[in-house]
């Protein structure tokens, strides 16, 4: 099924605009919103072109990543990570490649016209004749298995990584109590320094 | 009235380059990740658009290879969080510039 072509433009209008706020908003919270939008936005137009079970991926594998990422940066010790202030942007080297770059493909897929590749003779809409599912288990059964994999590794690898070993937890302790202790003999030394002082302004 | 093919490839250019943009521009490593996200995304929109569109090949292969990009990019994503926090415990900063600091 192709989709309509009124219902196909306004979506895509909406994924520029998303995907732009993505990149250009400085409020971190705010771009992590319209990235949010973006992956909707996509599962819209997939569901609007047919792929209904793609859109439906579309929506809950990068919906489980993100409640993960949410539920992290949800915790005291990450907090900071968001609201940090954000850094000047690298506008002037970012805005002239990526112009060059959207100059080139956008130009080329325009004018390409129907010349996709030398067998090609146009196109036609047309309804898959197999689902995803089916062609998932029948035809690509390798593609849903290194997925599986990739996932469970990722996961794995993503543990091992952002986890805070025995190591790291006993050195944070260790650090916070000489933060401690040096605090401590600061505030000693400001209070003998005090109590010097005092005795001579009374002698004068 | 439908689409072909063509709007599916020059929206999934507008939205590489603008991942480009993000990725060249954002010092924050979240601001990156997001915009390496968008560099994914963009192959899955032209794959959606060619499958539903043109009349050849096998079908639903597309949507199948879109299916792979979703997941590898999550996936790629994840493991790019998990080095983002482990930056921030490591320097506490949020700048990618913060790369270089870390010792060996």
């Amino acid at each position: 099924m192709t989709p309509n072509a009124v219902a196909f433009y306004a979506v895509a209008v909406l994924i520029v605009l998303a995907a732009g706020a993505a990149v250009g908003l400085p409020s971190l919270r705010h771009a992590g919103y319209a990235g949010g939008a973006v992956i909707v936005l996509l599962a819209v137009l997939e569901l609007i072109s047919g792929a209904d079970a793609l859109a439906v991926a579309q929506l809950v594998v990068p919906g489980v990543a993100a409640a993960v990422v949410v539920l992290v940066l949800r915790r005291d010790e990450y907090r900071g990570l968001v609201e940090v202030p954000p850094a000047p942007e690298r506008f002037w080297i970012a805005a002239p490649i990526a112009t060059g770059i959207a100059a080139v493909l956008v130009i080329t897929l325009s004018v390409v016209g129907s010349g996709w590749s030398p067998g090609f003779t146009g196109y036609a809409p047309v309804t898959p004749s197999a689902a995803l599912i089916t062609v998932f288990h029948y035809r690509a059964p390798y593609a849903l298995a290194i997925s599986v994999v990739l996932v469970i590794v990722a996961a794995a690898v993503g543990l091992v990584i952002g986890r805070r070993s025995g190591d790291e937890q006993t050195l944070d302790q260790l650090l916070q109590r000489r933060r401690q202790r040096e605090e401590l003999a600061r505030r000693r030394r400001e209070d003998r320094e005090q109590g010097r002082r005092r005795p001579a302004r009374n002698d004068s | 009235m439908t689409v072909g093919p063509g709007p599916f490839a020059v929206l999934s250019a507008a939205v590489f380059a603008i991942g480009v943009y993000g990725l060249l521009a954002r010092r924050h490593p979240l601001g990156v990740a997001m915009a390496i996200g968008l560099l994914f995304a963009a192959p899955v929109i032209a794959l959606v658009g060619f499958t539903h569109a043109i009349q050849s090949g096998p079908p639903a292969f597309g949507d199948a290879l879109a299916a792979f990009a979703i997941v590898v990019a999550s996936c790629v994503c994840s493991v790019g969080f998990a080095l983002i926090i482990l930056l921030w415990r490591r320097t506490g900063r949020a700048d990618i510039d913060a790369l270089g600091d870390l010792e060996a």
